[in-house]
């Protein structure tokens, strides 16, 4: 249980707040590359701040401010062109720095472009999404974690905007049991109120129910906290229980499955709503060739009072304890420990950032950010997959790329499987 | 720039506020007659005040207050009758005053409804349109502006409810560069966004897009004439130069193009809410005699994120500054000085209102109402037309085209 002023201080992002200060410190992503591709200008919110990101005719990304200088016109209308991003009313131009560059009505004489400046904030691309810095200068470099700095795999992304603050959806990554309902109990239920009573389906979530954790643990590391589950049937041998998986400060979590491997990042947009990315990354079988990505597939994942697939429960439970949940009132059981943990690590770093320190997971050295390894268990090769498995698995139906991923893992299972005559069949997790 | 509290003034339009005393001076549209005739019955709400519109059984306008005396039930929902408009819930009845004339519920000995009276105001029907006067009395006339009189023509009405302040829609109308860019350059970048490449959508973006070489503002009897020249335009007889064309104080600006004048009024529903009107019409061939229209044809113009069509653009931009635009941080430049020029005019009337003046724009005079012409540059009639085009200019659903034959004078017998 929290005070209602620990609440606020773990859970505001505005500018100023101890929370938005900290998370000031990251970069963000904003938007996916396809985003971007569909629609060079688009309305970005980001800890309670509004901007507008645009890719200019040269193809260079530019993170302004919402409002041209002079009328206030919103530059989500803006045009692009090859020198910046221009407001649509009276054709002020800015560049990416968020200098006014061209009021083409105005003598140039007075120069008045020159003295007219609206914010201005970093921007990058990587690993198919968008990513913004607007804190203190000046900005880290931005994290190549492993995921996004991979060479020959193949990425989708789900998106969805949640009505909901940022944190109680990272706390589901420290949140171990909760598989064993959410994702087992409910997804039964699930079944029954939508009728499907085919049995690979059903066994799906079943699955959850009944792996049982025996024990869990969790540790402070460097990127963030390990987490550790043994379940019924596995012996303290089990790679979740040696190895486990990482939640990556302050709003990733690392997951896996044999030949895949996926970060839920939960973005605060602002208090009361959080942009959720589940990013995928899906590794060849020997000799299989990547299908083309000339920009990562995005696509959105709804949030359905019944959801057949398993990201789709989280993001049922995440929005239905509140806009802001009230940690006044919760009761913390023995089970809850990791969120303990975490809500520490967090106080820590925001008191790192108080003293002018880095928190964790900056990085200033282009040396130590080539690919950042995040340690997990090691899931092995996908060796079974049966056609249509994507439907139910994390963004269910959704995914645009499904086809292709479809026909890809299987032919990723055929080839890691005759590689591994020899062994014997593993099952999907 | 204005300070937070000049911005107010200019901005909140509530009773008793500065610039809604202003307003309240001026009569202003509350719906279209066609709407009537599909309901008689109609909520309305003008500067922040919400009222009830109905037509009783003998065809006579009212406009009373929202709620009955009674138990509060919302009068939108009542029965227009012979002499006046029921409340569903109990059956009381109010004329075009706002008298309650009957409580069929009530012993009549006690004469209950004699002493109940909700709010009435003054209601008239204009050009096809239905107006409201709720300011104080005597009311003055409502202005004959010669666009709503005027015979032989085509009208029509393009109506969009608006999520933001009125002046930002208003202010519009003393900024002339916008043009170049709003409907040049942004309307050459919705044609690239939606692929649309019919050669008069390419031309009129062309066309908008021919820079200012000149801007003149100056007051005039209604408000302020704009006069503009742009490249390729002599100076001795570019009409935009030599006549320009009105903002009409208030909440108005005529503006012309050939074969047609349109008037585009910004009615403020409430502090955040403007109802717009674009209310045009047209003159045929000379020649031509255009049947009498039983009603105008309404149309809705909609907002669209990449809008082909010249409004569509402008009702994209206004609400884009924000709900009541922030003025405290504005930049205004050299180009803006017909803004300040209207925004100095509102301050000016508001001032004379509160002297207890009549503002600029009143009429009393019954005499001088007959017609009031509007000076607007004089182009000449429409002599071409390309089927399919009016979308280019008058958004998607308006219903122009299917009234062009007529109006060229190609359907057999229109020509006397």
């Amino acid at each position: 249980m929290l005070s209602v002023e620990q609440n606020e201080r773990l859970t505001r992002v505005g500018p100023g707040t101890p929370m938005g200060e900290l998370m000031r410190r990251y970069w963000f992503p904003v938007a996916t590359s396809q985003d971007i591709a569909e629609n060079p200008v688009r309305a970005v919110r980001l800890l309670g701040e509004n901007l507008t990101l645009y890719k200019d005719r040269q193809g260079r990304l530019g993170l302004i401010g919402q409002r041209c200088a002079h009328r206030s016109v919103d530059l989500k209308h803006g045009i692009p062109e090859q020198d910046g991003l221009r407001c649509p009313y009276h054709g002020w131009m800015y560049d990416a720095s968020g200098q006014c560059i061209d009021q083409p009505a105005e003598d140039p004489q007075h120069n008045f472009a020159s003295r007219v400046q609206i914010p201005g904030y970093h921007v990058e691309e990587l690993g198919g999404l968008i990513w913004g810095y607007i804190g203190p200068e000046p900005a880290p470099l931005l994290p190549r974690w492993d995921l996004f700095a991979y060479d020959n795999v193949f990425r989708v992304v789900g998106t969805t905007m949640l009505p909901c603050n940022w944190l109680q959806a990272q706390e589901n990554s420290v949140d171990t049991v909760h598989t064993e309902y959410m994702h087992g109990a409910f997804g039964v239920y699930t079944m029954e109120v939508l009728g499907i009573d085919d049995p690979a389906v059903v066994s799906r979530f079943q699955r959850f129910v009944d792996r049982h954790h025996v024990k869990i643990d969790f540790k402070p590391v460097k990127h963030g906290i390990q987490k550790y589950r043994l379940t019924v049937g596995q012996d303290e041998t089990a790679g979740s229980w040696t190895a486990g998986h990482p939640m990556v400060f302050p709003n990733y979590v690392l997951i896996g499955q044999p030949g895949y491997k996926e970060f839920q990042i939960r973005v605060p947009v602002d208090d009361t709503t959080t942009y959720h990315l589940s990013y995928h990354v899906y590794f060849p079988g020997p000799g299989v060739e990547i299908p083309e990505q000339t920009t990562v597939p995005s696509f959105e994942v709804p949030i359905r009072p019944y959801p057949d697939y398993v990201l789709g429960q989280d993001i049922v439970a995440w929005p239905a304890q509140g806009p802001i949940m009230d940690r006044s009132v919760e009761k913390l059981a023995e089970t809850d420990r990791g969120l303990i943990m975490f809500r520490k690590q967090l106080e820590d770093n925001i008191r790192l950032v108080e003293a002018g320190q880095d928190p964790m997971n900056v990085f200033r050295d282009p040396a130590e950010n080539q690919c950042i390894d995040l340690e997990m268990e090691d899931y092995g090769p996908l060796l079974n997959y049966t056609s249509g498995y994507l439907q139910h698995n994390n963004a269910g139906p959704f995914n645009t790329a499904i086809d292709v991923l479809d026909g890809f893992l299987a032919k990723t299972a055929a080839a890691n499987k005759s590689q591994r005559a020899a062994e014997p069949a593993q099952q999907n997790l | 720039m204005l300070s937070v509290e000049q911005n107010e003034r200019l901005t909140q339009v509530g009773p008793g506020t500065p610039m809604g005393e202003l307003q309240r001076r001026y009569w202003h549209p509350v719906a279209v007659d066609r709407e009537l005739a599909e309901n008689p019955v109609k909520a309305v709400r003008l500067l922040g005040e919400n009222m009830t519109l109905f037509k009783d059984r003998q065809g006579r306008l009212g406009l009373v207050g929202q709620r009955c005396a009674h138990r509060s039930v919302d009068l939108k929902h009542g029965i227009p009758e012979q002499e006046g408009l029921r409340c569903p819930y109990h059956g009381w009845m109010y004329d075009a005053s706002g008298q309650c004339v009957e409580q069929p519920a009530e012993d009549p000995e006690h004469n209950f409804a004699s002493r109940v009276q909700i709010p009435g105001y003054h209601v008239q029907a204009l050009g096809g349109l239905i107006w409201a006067y709720i300011g104080p009395e005597p009311a003055p006339l409502l202005p004959q502006w010669d666009i709503f009189v005027k015979e032989n023509v085509f009208r029509q009405v393009g109506t969009t409810m608006i999520n933001c302040n009125w002046l930002q829609c208003q202010e519009n109308s003393v900024d002339t560069v916008h043009v170049e860019w709003m409907h040049g350059a942004f309307a050459k970048y919705a044609l690239e966004r939606k692929g649309i490449t019919h050669d008069t959508a390419v031309k009129q973006t062309a066309n908008f897009m021919r820079h200012h070489i000149k801007l003149g503002f100056e007051r005039n009897e209604f408000g302020i004439q704009k006069y503009r020249l742009r490249e390729g335009e002599d100076e001795a007889t570019a009409p935009s130069w030599n006549e320009g064309h009105p903002l009409v104080f208030p909440n108005y600006v005529l503006i012309g193009g050939p074969g047609r004048e349109e008037v585009q009024m910004r009615v403020p529903i409430d502090d955040t809410t403007t109802w717009h009107l674009a209310y045009q019409i047209y003159h045929p061939a000379e020649g031509v005699v255009m049947p009498a229209q039983e009603t105008i044809e309404p149309f809705d113009v909609p907002i669209e994120e990449y809008p082909e069509y010249v409004l569509g653009q402008d009702i994209l931009a206004w609400p884009s500054q924000g709900l009541i635009t922030d003025r405290s941080v504005e930049k205004l430049a050299e180009t803006d000085r017909g803004l300040i020029m209207f925004r100095k005019m509102l301050e000016e009337q508001m001032a004379l209102v509160a002297e207890g003046q009549d503002p600029i724009n009143t009429f009393r005079d019954a005499s001088k109402n007959v017609r009031i012409d509007l000076p607007v540059e004089h182009y000449p009639g429409l002599n071409a037309y390309r089927q399919g085009t009016a979308v280019f200019a008058r958004g998607p659903n308006n219903p122009l085209e299917r009234h062009m034959d007529q109006l060229m004078g190609t359907v057999a017998g229109t020509k006397s």
